[in-house]
């Protein structure tokens, strides 16, 4: 078995660079990849990195497309498959917040209350539904993939649930949280069968756990 | 005909496809060197409905939500079949009971689930599996992983692991969390849930929580990742005998005992005790096991011991079985880096066929109340009482002697275990 790459998914974007930072202290060679540029997969002896879009991460750990990965719990919910989560890595913390335009709290509690449903955008929809009928909101979802903050300023919809780590995009848009639905870091997760196939995996996941 | 006339006609539903001859080869050869193995072991076919009524499935939380339900002509509301278990344990009761002796079945059925759409799973798929109903404890439990890695062996799994633990050690840890750790049962609950999940870094958290006693926490977030051999039991012991009752720690024996049978009669490294497999514990008491292999992600069998679930149906008894999930392991023999790696489906089947024929002599569980033993040999059909274990050959010899050489010669080459007196499983290959 030890003869193949131990396979580990990155993601792209804010993780990436303290992916690299933890993956180093816990002694693994991380050469070149800080800087990556188009390439997508780098082999170093015994270790095979892909960095991945961020949402992909649990897809590519799902299959067996990589062996083990780190992701952030965001992305973990929302997806919904079948994997383990072993390390909390404490880095990349940010929160899922339901969200609307500034001043406009009564008037959508108003509408609410006459129209008996409200409209709400996410990027996130399985977290979001998940949100709205533990809060016993009536609701229509709208799935998004991007610059959701528009969505209530067109009157698009009335509330958005969105990810925000420090509030700024938040607060740029005029928009202020009217609750918090769960908060989110960077997990390290494996594929099921190569954690009970591959000692490698728990060994990673136990070095790491001491790296925090 | 326009495409707009066919409609569906040249469609399937989702999750459903068409098996071509190369691959349903394949599926005919591992299903038969599989069945072999369970025959081998003493277990005899049955076959249960595709459709039950629906009620068969009342309180089994999971797999209800999961079923394909439909009504008939006379508006009663069925269910496609969407695991053999249950129908078994229905059949058991209505055709069986009450049992003398133990039984062994085994089946090959195809089972239908409901699946969200876009996952690229399957709505149906291909069971080969075996019920042990009647008997619990060590041998039982150790026969029930032996056949598993044995019939995975036959399947050309190659690098594949069993991880099997007890859940009552969680259920009892967590009992004892409630009683003396400061606990809730809502908090035992959300561990179970997380559990549940593979979501070990939530059960971590759940262990640090205010107001549980340390002492308690620690030994569970320590608990939930342990993973070794039968070695590990004595660490299990060690961390859990200050906060257990010592009847409560029984079940840690029974452990080691089925850990140090099927290290030892088993395939080398292929069973492991991982306290992380426990997920689907509403439906097991005791055992439970799931077998993994490189390259599938999902578990190629599955199964533990449900004592509790045929007294849903009648009277209550014992039971432990597992089952095969074809098409994943027809996927994983097939992608696997081994010998079938380049064949193609149709040349890896005709491998297997070949391997079959070899003479493999293996004289597997030796059963019943103490003084009796049965052996069983392949291309030998039917099984040889014997008398007492101790002379197992010879009291063989008298039921059927071409039986009786075959087992003697595997006495040659065989390990041997003695356990609980007369009890005796033997395993060996007369060409090894």
């Amino acid at each position: 078995m030890s003869e193949r790459p131990l396979r580990i998914a990155l993601p792209k974007g804010t993780l990436f660079a303290p992916s690299l930072a933890i993956l180093g202290r816990a002694g693994l060679d991380t050469g070149g990849l800080a800087d990556p540029g188009r390439q997508l997969t780098f082999d170093k002896p015994g270790l095979r990195y892909l960095i991945v879009r961020p949402t992909d991460v649990p897809v590519f750990v799902n299959y067996g497309g990589v062996d083990c990965a780190i992701c952030g719990k965001d992305s973990l919910l929302e997806a919904d498959l079948d994997l383990v989560e072993l390390v909390d890595l404490g880095f990349g913390a940010c929160r899922f917040v339901l969200v609307e335009p500034e001043g406009e709290h009564e008037r959508i509690e108003e509408r609410y209350r006459h129209s008996g449903i409200l409209r709400v955008a996410s990027k996130y929809p399985r977290v979001s539904s998940d949100y709205l009928a533990r809060a016993g909101v009536q609701a229509e979802l709208i799935k998004m993939h991007g610059n959701i903050e528009l969505a209530p300023l067109v009157g698009m919809a009335d509330r958005v649930i969105d990810i925000t780590a420090t509030g700024a995009t938040l607060a740029e848009n005029h928009l202020v949280i009217v609750d918090e639905v769960l908060a989110s870091t960077a997990r390290f997760v494996a594929n099921p069968a190569s954690l009970r196939t591959d000692f490698r995996v728990r060994q990673l996941a136990k070095r790491l756990g001491e790296c925090l | 005909m326009t495409v707009a006339a066919l409609g569906n006609k040249l469609s399937v539903p989702r999750g459903f496809r068409d098996i071509l001859p190369a691959e349903a080869r394949l599926r005919e050869a591992i299903t038969s060197r599989v069945q072999a193995v369970f025959d081998l072991w003493g277990y005899d076919p049955v076959e249960t409905p595709t459709l039950e009524f629906a009620d068969i499935l009342k309180g089994e939380r999971g797999i209800e939500s999961a079923s394909f339900r439909l009504l008939d002509s006379e508006g009663a509301l069925l269910c496609l079949r969407p695991d053999v278990t249950l129908p078994i344990a229905r059949l058991v009761a209505m055709r069986l009971a009450p049992l003398s002796d133990p039984l062994r079945l085994r089946y090959r059925q195809t089972v239908f689930r409901e699946e969200a759409a876009l996952r690229g799973q399957s709505r149906s798929f291909t069971q080969l599996g075996v019920e042990y109903i009647g008997e619990s404890g060590v041998l039982a439990d150790t026969e029930v992983l032996l056949l598993l890695g044995e019939s995975l062996e036959a399947a050309g799994v190659e690098g594949f692991t069993v991880a099997f633990c007890d859940v009552s050690i969680l259920q009892a840890l967590l009992s004892a969390c409630i009683a003396n750790g400061g606990g809730t049962p809502d908090w035992a609950e959300r561990v179970l849930a997380a559990c549940h999940r593979n979501d070990f870094v939530e059960v971590d958290k759940l262990a640090a929580a205010p107001g549980l006693d340390k002492g308690f926490g620690q030994a569970l977030s320590v608990f939930i990742h342990l993973e070794g051999g039968s070695e590990l039991v004595e660490e299990l012991r060690g961390l859990l005998s200050p906060l257990l009752a010592p009847a409560d720690l029984a079940m840690l024996n029974d452990l080691e005992a089925t850990a140090h049978m099927v290290e030892d009669l088993g395939p080398h490294g292929v069973y492991r005790i991982d306290s992380s497999v426990m997920s689907a514990f509403s439906y097991y008491t005791g055992l439970v096991a799931a077998a993994y292999a490189p390259g599938v992600g999902t578990p190629l069998a599955r199964g533990g011991r449900y004592d509790s679930t045929l007294a849903a149906f009648g009277p209550a008894g014992p039971a432990a079985g597992f089952a095969l999930n074809l098409e994943r392991i027809v996927a994983q023999v097939m992608q696997a880096e081994h010998g079938s790696a380049g064949q193609s489906p149709y040349a890896w089947a005709a491998e297997l066929a070949r391997q079959s024929e070899a003479q493999t002599i293996r004289v597997g569980s030796l059963d019943g109340q103490g003084a009796d033993a049965v052996g069983f040999c392949p291309g030998k059909p039917g099984k040889a009482a014997a008398g007492a274990a101790p002379d197992l050959a010879m009291a063989a010899a008298g039921a059927a002697p071409d039986l009786a050489g075959s087992i003697r010669a595997a006495f040659g080459l065989a390990s041997e275990r003695r356990l609980q007196g007369q009890r005796v499983i033997v395993r060996g290959a007369a060409n090894e």
